[in-house]
C-alpha cells in the first residue's frame, strides 16, 4: 500500500528498485549465459570424443561378450548421458551460485540430494526388476514362486519409495519397520517351506493316513 | 692424329706416306685385338654389370684398399670407441648412464639395419659418395665428443657415430660382396680381420701409453683427435676405391631359397648373441667372482686379439666343413670360463676362444658369400649387418638384466652356442652332418613353423595392442566422468 500523497514517489521508488535490480542482475545473466555457452561447448566436445573413444573401446560388445547379457540400452549412450548430466549439473550449480548466492545454492544442494535419492530408487528398482526377470528366465521358475519373488521385490521397492516420500519421520519409520518385518517373516516362512516342504508333506500324509 | 690430316671442303683426305698408313693400320688392328681380348676377359669374369670388379687387376687393387681401410680403422676404433667407456667413467658417469648410451646406440643400429634391409635402394645409388661421406663424418664426430662432459650431448654424438658406423659397415660389406667373387670375399674378410686386429693392438698400446703418460685433464681430447686423424687415413683408402660398378646394382625380386637364408641367419644371430654376451660377462666374472687382477683383463683382450690375427689367416682359406669344426670347438669356451677358477688360465682360454670364434664367425660370413650369387650383394650385406646389430642389442639388454647372475648367464651362453651348432649342422645344407636333402627338409620345416609362429605372434600382438588401446580409451572416459562428478561434488560440498 502506498502512503497518501506519496504514491507516485513510492511507485517510482519501486521501479527504481526494479531497474537497479535488473542492472545488478545483468552481469549475472551475462555470466550465466557464458556458463551455458561453455557448458554446451564442453558437452559437444565430450560427446564427440566420448563417442570416438567408446567406439574404439567397443564397450557394448565387450560387456556382452564377458557377461553374456545383452542390455536393452547402449552403455556408450549411458556413459555419454552421464557425462552430459554431470556438465549440466555443474553449469546449473554454478549459475545458481552466481545468480542466487549461498542461500539458493544450499537449496540447490537439497534438491540435488533429493534428486539423487529418487534417481537411486529408480536405478535400484530397475536393477531389481532386471535381475528378477533374468532369474525367472534362466531358472524357469514356477508361477507361484514367481509371484512370491515379485511380491518381495514390490515390498522392497515400496520401502524405498516410502523413504523418498514427504511423509513425517515417525510415519516413515513405522511403515518401513512394518514392511521390514513383513519381508523378514515372509522370507523365514519361505525358507522353512523351501527346505522342509517334503518333510511336512510326508508328515501331513502320515497324519491323514492315521 | 688430327694434325696428320688435311681438311679440304669438309672431307678428310689421308695424304700421309704409306709407312705411316701401315703403322696406323697395324695399331688399329692391335687395338681392336686388345679390345676383343678385354671383352673376352670381361665375359669370362663377369656374369653381369655388378660383377665387373672381378677383373683381376681391379679386384686386386680393391682388395688392398679394403685391407688398408681396415688397417687404419682398427687403430682408429681402438683409440676412439675402444676408450669411450673409460672416457665416460673419467667424466664421472655411472654404470646406468653408460648402459643407456650403449643401449641407445645399439637400438639405433638395429633400426638402421632393418630400414636398409627393407629399402635397399639407398645402397645402390651414389655408393662412393655416400660411403665416403659417412666415413668422414664418423671420424669428424670424434673431434667433438671430448669437448663436452654433458651425458646427453655425448650420447647424441656417440649415437650419431654409431649411425654412421652402421652405414659404413653396410656399404663396406656391400662393396666386398658386390665386387668380389666368393674366394676373394674369403680372402679379403680374413685379411681385413687380421689387419684390423694388428692395428687395433697398436692402437690400444698407443692409447694405454697416452692415458698413462698424458697428465693433463685434456688427454682424451688429444687421444680422440689422434684416433680421428688416423681414421681419416682409412677414409682416404675409401676415396681411392673404384665403386662405380656398384651403381644401380640389381636387387633380387624374390629370394630363391628363403629357408636357407633363414636357417643361416638364425644360426648366425644365435651364435653372435652368445659371443657378445660372453664378451660382456667375462670381464666382471674374472674381476669380481675370480678376483683377477686388472691387468689380466687387458692381457686377456690382447691375447684374444693376437690369437684372432693368427686365426684369421689360418681359417681364411679353409673350407666350410673345416670351419664347422671351429664352430663346434667354440662351445667349449664358456664351459672352460665357468669351470676354471684360476684367473691366469683364462689367458689360454681367451686365445682358444678367439681362435674358435673367428672360425665360427667366418663360417657365417662365408655362407653368405656363397649365397651371394642368388641372394644378391645388397641383401647379403644388409642382412649380415642386421644380424650383427640384433645380436649386439639383445646381448646388451640381457647383459644388463643378468649382470650379476653369472651362473645363469654362462649356462645361457652354453645353451645358445649348442643351439647354434645344432641349427647349423642340422639345417644348413652346406655344413650339415645329415644328408643334404634332410638338412633342406629340416630347414624348410623350421622356416615354415617360424613363419607360422611369427604370424600368430603378430596376430596376438595386434590383439594385445588393440586391447591396450581399448583399455586406455575406457580409462580416459571413466577418468573424465570421475573428474566431472568430482567437480560437482566439490561445488556441492
Amino acid at each position: 500500500m502506498f502512503k497518501e500523497g506519496n504514491g507516485w514517489d513510492s511507485i517510482s521508488e519501486v521501479f527504481n528498485q526494479i531497474a537497479s535490480d535488473i542492472v545488478k542482475f545483468i552481469p549475472k545473466i551475462l555470466i550465466a549465459l557464458v556458463i551455458i555457452l561453455i557448458a554446451i561447448a564442453i558437452i559437444k566436445v565430450l560427446n564427440f570424443s566420448f563417442r570416438k573413444l567408446l567406439k574404439m573401446a567397443k564397450i557394448d560388445e565387450f560387456f556382452t561378450k564377458i557377461t553374456g547379457v545383452s542390455l536393452p540400452f547402449s552403455i556408450t549412450n549411458l556413459l555419454i548421458y552421464l557425462a552430459d548430466l554431470g556438465i549440466i549439473l555443474i553449469a546449473l550449480y554454478s549459475i545458481v551460485d552466481v545468480c542466487g548466492g549461498p542461500q539458493y545454492s544450499r537449496m540447490m544442494t537439497d534438491v540435488l540430494c533429493y534428486g539423487a535419492r529418487v534417481a537411486s530408487v529408480i536405478v535400484i528398482t530397475l536393477v531389481l526388476f532386471a535381475s528378477f526377470n533374468l532369474v525367472v528366465r534362466r531358472l524357469r521358475v514356477e508361477s507361484r514362486l514367481r509371484g512370491y519373488m515379485l511380491f518381495m521385490a514390490m515390498l522392497l521397492v515400496t520401502a524405498m519409495l516410502v523413504d523418498v516420500t514427504a511423509l513425517s519421520d515417525p510415519v516413515k519409520t513405522a511403515l518401513i519397520t512394518g514392511i521390514s518385518l513383513g519381508v523378514g517373516i515372509s522370507l523365514g516362512v519361505f525358507a522353512i517351506w523351501f527346505f522342509f516342504h517334503e518333510y511336512f508333506d510326508k508328515m501331513l500324509e502320515k497324519r491323514e493316513t492315521e | 692424329m688430327g694434325e696428320e690430316y688435311v681438311r679440304t671442303n669438309g672431307i678428310f683426305i689421308d695424304d700421309r706416306p704409306y709407312i705411316y698408313k701401315f703403322y696406323a693400320i697395324t695399331r688399329a688392328k692391335i687395338m681392336y685385338k686388345i679390345g676383343m681380348l678385354t671383352e673376352k676377359i670381361l665375359k669370362a669374369f663377369c656374369s653381369d654389370k655388378s660383377n665387373l670388379g672381378r677383373i683381376p687387376h681391379m679386384a686386386s687393387r680393391l682388395k688392398w684398399l679394403l685391407v688398408a681401410e681396415s688397417l687404419f680403422a682398427g687403430a682408429y676404433i681402438a683409440l676412439t670407441r675402444g676408450l669411450f667407456l673409460i672416457f665416460l667413467v673419467a667424466m664421472g658417469h655411472d654404470v646406468r648412464g653408460i648402459s643407456f648410451v650403449i643401449l641407445l646406440s645399439s637400438l639405433l643400429s638395429v633400426i638402421i639395419g632393418l630400414a636398409l634391409y627393407k629399402r635397399p635402394n639407398f645402397l645402390v645409388r651414389k655408393v662412393k659418395q655416400k660411403l665416403s661421406a659417412f666415413h668422414l663424418l664418423e671420424r669428424l664426430t670424434w673431434f667433438f665428443i671430448p669437448l663436452t662432459s654433458n651425458l646427453l650431448v655425448i650420447s647424441l654424438l656417440y649415437s650419431l657415430c654409431i649411425i654412421f658406423s652402421s652405414f659404413i659397415s653396410t656399404f663396406l660389406t656391400f662393396t666386398i660382396y658386390g665386387l668380389l667373387p666368393e674366394e676373394d670375399i674369403k680372402e679379403v674378410t680374413s685379411k681385413r680381420t687380421a689387419a684390423g686386429n694388428v692395428s687395433s693392438i697398436v692402437g690400444f698400446a698407443l692409447g694405454t701409453f697416452l692415458l698413462a703418460f698424458l697428465q693433463t685433464g685434456e688427454k682424451f681430447i688429444y687421444i680422440f683427435f689422434l684416433g680421428a686423424a688416423v681414421g681419416i687415413l682409412s677414409t682416404i683408402s675409401v676415396l681411392l676405391m673404384d665403386l662405380s660398378q656398384l651403381e644401380g646394382a640389381e636387387l633380387p625380386s624374390g629370394i630363391k631359397e628363403p629357408e636357407k637364408i633363414f636357417s643361416t641367419s638364425m644360426f648366425f644371430v644365435i651364435f653372435l648373441f652368445a659371443g657378445n654376451l660372453l664378451a660382456i660377462v667375462w670381464t666382471p666374472f674374472l674381476m669380481v667372482k675370480l678376483n683377477g687382477p686388472e691387468f689380466l683383463v687387458a692381457s686377456l683382450n690382447l691375447a684374444g686379439t693376437v690369437s684372432s690375427i693368427a686365426a684369421s689367416l689360418f681359417w681364411g682359406k679353409r673350407s666350410l666343413k673345416i670351419l664347422r669344426t671351429g664352430l663346434i670347438l667354440n662351445v667349449l669356451s664358456p664351459i672352460l670360463v665357468l669351470t676354471i677358477p684360476i684367473p691366469f688360465y683364462h689367458l689360454g682360454i681367451s686365445i682358444y676362444n678367439s681362435f674358435a670364434f673367428t672360425a665360427a664367425n667366418f663360417l657365417g660370413l662365408f655362407l653368405f658369400a656363397k649365397y651371394n650369387e642368388w641372394f644378391g650383394a645388397v641383401k647379403s650385406s644388409t642382412l649380415i649387418i642386421v644380424i650383427g646389430n640384433i645380436a649386439q642389442f639383445i646381448a646388451a639388454v640381457l647383459g644388463i638384466i643378468l649382470s650379476t647372475n653369472y651362473l645363469v648367464t654362462f649356462l645361457l651362453i652354453i645353451a645358445l652356442y649348442v643351439s647354434a651348432v645344432v641349427l647349423a649342422v642340422m639345417t644348413v645344407p652346406e655344413i650339415a652332418i645329415v644328408p643334404e636333402y634332410l638338412a633342406r627338409t629340416y630347414s624348410r620345416v623350421l622356416y615354415r613353423s617360424s613363419v607360422f609362429g611369427y604370424r600368430v605372434a603378430v596376430e596376438i600382438s595386434k590383439e594385445t595392442i588393440f586391447m591396450i588401446f581399448r583399455l586406455i580409451a575406457l580409462t580416459i572416459v571413466f577418468s573424465a566422468l570421475y573428474l566431472i562428478y568430482r567437480i560437482l561434488w566439490a561445488l556441492i560440498i
